[in-house]
């Protein structure tokens, strides 16, 4: 029967049967996988604080002959994701994440570099206070990651570079910036310059965002256009996007610390992150 | 062309929509009402249909109840100033077990779940500012889960009880009764230790 040990990120859990829990991980040597935890429910010993979302695992997968499902055999806890819960912001930012993982991604495709990436994003966010620039930004470097990237810098149509140009249509349609050959009429002008930052900050490590001086404003016409751009080609709503508006309005992505937040302060990393992990991110 | 479901074919297919039931104990349990004494299926069948029909959810804490308002919130004995936040109905019942609990409840109806696509908006939490803003609220206990689900609910609704002059706590956190230290999780031991207090206190 083989067996696998890996790192895992732990996406989602359901209940099982009476006493068994259905895990979805994403795993560094498998890509995504759904795994039964036997006894997860019951005992107190099997899985110990191990099988919350947002945390990192080392696992011990065994793939029976014939079995619709993997069983997760052992579960060790390498990071908790317990700070992301004292942010509503990276709660929003991380869960997005976990859903990109979780519904874009297929399962048991291996990408190694998506794991080392994904888990770099979230121990980044746990010392964090969330913007909506964080939040903007993790959307499309993950998307970026999983094959989605727009075009931002040169005409999505024809290849021509945009960058020089004061405004450029936005055609989500034909993947990102178009020049106005390329363009459709109703696709919206935006500035190029703000394409031209946000080509920048995808290959600028998340803690360097303030670097990249995008206003507050252009991040929301942002927001718009990438909205747009992920309905269309990943052909799905996320339900954390919905999640991420209501709580912008409330002022959670504001960049301030909230009540309890107990994490480091920005560009402190938590005690016991992976040495290493959020240089990727 | 459709074709119709044999009554055990319905009573099972309806079965498999109960949480935790799969095909073979559907089946099971069809089977086994087939053929159990008269009054069990039809007193089964009567309790489903008045469980519908004669419960009504509180209009003060939104516990399901036979009565609005719930005998809980009309209990004079109780410390009516303390509020217990939980997240569902099952977690009331649960406090109640416990017996030491004589204040009230608030039955949020879930937590926040980006990844199933509820937020604020989804939890009942405008009755609860509207019973604080009231000024008939000393202390709201937070009682949600200790999960990140249960912990971004809590933070959320300490959140919004922010500029009410009210007490908010949140349930105490550390080892189960009848645990290991050895098989507990650092996150609980140190918990553990945060909350620990004089002993016999």
């Amino acid at each position: 029967m083989p067996e696998y040990r890996t790192a895992a990120l732990v996406l989602r859990t359901f209940d099982h049967g009476e006493s068994d829990r259905l895990v979805h991980l994403y795993t560094e040597k498998l890509g995504r996988v759904s795994a039964i935890a036997k006894g997860a429910r019951r005992s107190q010993r099997r899985f110990p604080g191990t099988l919350e979302i947002f945390s990192k695992l080392e696992v011990q997968i065994v793939d029976p002959p014939r079995a619709q499902l993997m069983r997760l055999e052992g579960a060790v806890l390498v990071e908790p994701g317990e700070p992301l819960v004292q942010h509503l912001g990276r709660f929003a930012i991380a869960s997005q994440l976990l859903e990109m993982l979780d519904r874009l991604t297929g399962e048991r495709e291996a990408n190694p570099e998506l794991f080392h990436f994904s888990a770099g994003v979230l121990t980044v966010l746990c010392a964090e206070r969330p913007d909506r620039l964080l939040a903007l930004l993790v959307q499309l470097k993950t998307l970026a990651r999983l094959g989605y990237r727009p075009q931002l810098v040169a005409c999505a149509g024809c290849g021509q570079p945009v960058s020089g140009r004061d405004r450029v249509a936005f055609d989500v349609a034909h993947g990102g910036a178009t020049c106005p050959d390329c363009a459709s009429g109703e696709a919206p002008r935006v500035p190029a310059s703000l394409l031209a930052r946000l080509e920048v900050g995808i290959r600028t490590p998340l803690r360097q965002r303030g670097e990249l001086g995008i206003p507050d404003r252009a991040v929301r016409q942002a927001e718009r256009l990438f909205s747009r751009f992920v309905l269309f080609h990943v052909g799905l709503e996320l339900r954390t996007a919905d999640f991420l508006s209501q709580i912008r309005d409330l002022e959670c992505l504001d960049g301030k610390r909230a009540r309890g937040d107990t994490a480091p302060a920005s560009g402190a990393a938590p005690a016991g992150a992976a040495a290493g992990s959020a240089g990727r991110a | 062309m459709t074709q119709l479901l044999t009554p055990i074919e319905r009573v099972v297919s309806a079965l498999r929509r109960l949480p935790g039931i799969g095909e073979k104990t559907a089946t099971r349990l069809a089977y086994f009402l087939l053929a159990a004494p008269d009054p069990v299926a039809s007193d089964l069948a009567e309790a489903i249909v008045r469980l519908r029909s004669d419960v009504v959810i509180c209009e003060r804490c939104f516990t399901p109840s036979e009565r609005s308002p719930c005998p809980i919130c009309t209990d004079e004995n109780r410390q009516g100033r303390q509020v217990c936040v939980v997240e569902e109905p099952a977690d009331l019942a649960s406090i109640e077990r416990a017996g030491n609990f004589q204040g009230l409840y608030h039955v949020l109806g879930g937590t926040l779940s980006p990844l199933d696509g509820i937020g604020p908006d989804a939890l009942r939490i405008g009755p609860l500012l509207q019973r604080v803003r009231a000024g008939e609220v000393d202390e709201v206990i937070l009682a949600t889960n200790p999960n990140p689900e249960g912990e971004a609910t809590a933070l959320f609704v300490a959140d919004q009880l922010r500029d009410c002059e009210v007490l908010v706590t949140r349930i105490g956190f550390g080892m189960p009764l009848g645990g290991d230290l050895e098989y507990v999780d650092r996150v609980t031991v140190r918990r553990s230790l945060e909350n620990r207090r004089a002993f016999g206190a």
